[in-house]
């Protein structure tokens, strides 16, 4: 019964990168640590708290932290060129944060929807602004899913005159021209903040 | 010969002893387009480094699959020395970038970002001397501003013979008219050196003695990095404390 009273003890410090944390006999590996020669040590300055219950040493860093699109991430990005099966997407944003520059990834024709698809060009155009979720990081380009409702086109506009396009029920149309249009549409449409 | 005395009575030119540093400042943070950034003064040098990335590499053909591509860009301004120098990269700067690029490579974990590139842009506003060690002192810095995970800071210093007598942190005089300079850059906590350079002679007693001099060097220089990115990123009177 002893545990209970003691909660969860943790203690915490200042690290820079490279000071040592404990060694590997005592703590597993967490966030922000490294191991060289059983010796824990941090990757980053940050607070270093020892989690004495789970036995974890982790770094929560003080600085920026690097953004890097990983499998799983949530991104936003502008449609670049669309082609018969592929449509390329410049990403703006990672995981709910802006970057500088942009990062490229591809959506393919077969992560668009559960449904047959015949053209890339039925569900995203140039210049649309799609949510997108990261499938795979591990070939030449980032590769990029819209298929769960989430995910779509969250900007669209009129390939006639170039006005915002209003989701309607389900249809795309221009509030300048009337024009019609069909996009693989995000639940999120209008809503997603771009700056 | 009418060579100038670098040494009059144990004291060097500009009135330190053998063993001393320049006056060095550092200061984290000052650019904000960048993503890390640092400044650094050591005696007359003015250094400014900002670090990018990770951020996707262009031209891609260049990218590794398995890891980040570190670049490093060493460049004087036409204004850092006299006379005027050309703003054209040099043989010397190009030589520099990669001496920089690789005293901070192995401080790096690039395997965390395949395909990536880190950038690291260091500008010379004022050179006197031993500014490839002054340009990793600041480059590191620059690097923990900007989150990248790192094995453990590097710090740079150099050492010399002038006047037959080995000396610390030599400056721009010094560096030309003396007999030797061996620019070191360590990683302190790990115990490593990164860069090891020699211009110059030594016998082997005096290169173990100038060692053991830079290495002092660059843990009086780690000191005062520590500091620089502590004031940034640490409130006064914030240490050690129990949750």
């Amino acid at each position: 019964m002893q545990r209970k009273g003691r909660g969860r003890l943790r203690l915490k410090r200042i690290v820079l990168p490279g000071e040592k944390i404990g060694v590997i006999e005592e703590f597993l590996l967490g966030e922000g640590t490294y191991e060289e020669e059983g010796v824990i040590r941090s990757q980053v300055l940050g607070e270093a708290r020892l989690d004495l219950e789970r036995k974890l040493a982790v770094v929560r860093p003080r600085t920026r932290t690097p953004i890097f699109p990983r499998e799983g991430s949530k991104v936003v990005g502008e449609v670049g060129e669309v082609k018969r099966q592929t449509a390329s997407v410049d990403i703006f944003k990672v995981d709910n944060r802006l970057i500088t520059t942009p990062f490229t990834g591809i959506i393919h024709i077969s992560s668009v929807s559960r449904g047959y698809t015949r053209y890339m060009s039925q569900v995203v155009r140039s210049g649309d602004i799609v949510r997108a979720r990261v499938i795979n990081t591990k070939n030449r380009i980032i590769q990029l899913s819209i298929m769960e409702p989430e995910y779509g086109v969250v900007y669209a506009f009129c390939s006639k005159c170039g006005a915002l396009l209003e989701l309607k029920r389900t249809r795309l149309s221009c509030p300048n021209c009337g024009r019609v249009e069909r996009r693989k549409v995000s639940r999120l449409y209008g809503t997603e903040v771009l700056e | 010969m009418s060579k100038k005395k670098l040494i009059v009575k144990g004291v060097r030119l500009d009135g330190r002893k053998w063993n001393e540093l320049r006056p060095i400042k550092i200061e984290g943070g000052v650019l904000p387009n960048a993503d890390g950034s640092a400044y650094l003064e050591q005696g007359r040098n003015r250094i400014i480094v900002g670090v990018f990335g990770p951020r996707e590499l262009h031209p891609k053909h260049l990218a590794k699959p398995h890891k980040a591509v570190l670049r490093c860009r060493y460049h004087m301004a036409p204004f850092s020395v006299d006379p005027r120098r050309s703003p054209a990269p040099s043989r010397r700067d190009t030589e520099l970038s990669m001496v920089i690029r690789n005293a901070l490579e192995p401080a790096l974990f690039l395997e965390r970002y395949p395909r990536a590139s880190i950038d690291v842009f260091v500008e010379i506003l004022q050179a006197d001397g031993s500014t490839r060690c002054a340009s990793i002192t600041a480059a590191s810095v620059a690097l923990v501003d900007a989150g990248i995970p790192m094995r453990d800071l590097v710090a740079a210093c150099s050492a010399g013979k002038i006047d037959s007598e080995v000396v610390l942190d030599l400056n721009d005089i010094e560096d030309k008219e003396g007999e030797a300079d061996l620019p070191v850059a360590y990683m302190p906590k790990l115990g490593k050196v990164t860069l090891l350079q020699m211009d110059g002679m030594l016998s082997p007693e005096e290169f173990d003695k100038a060692l053991n001099l830079a290495l002092e060097g660059c843990n009086k220089i780690y000191e005062l990095q520590r500091e620089a990115l502590k004031s940034r990123y640490v409130k006064q009177g914030e240490g050690r404390s129990a949750e």
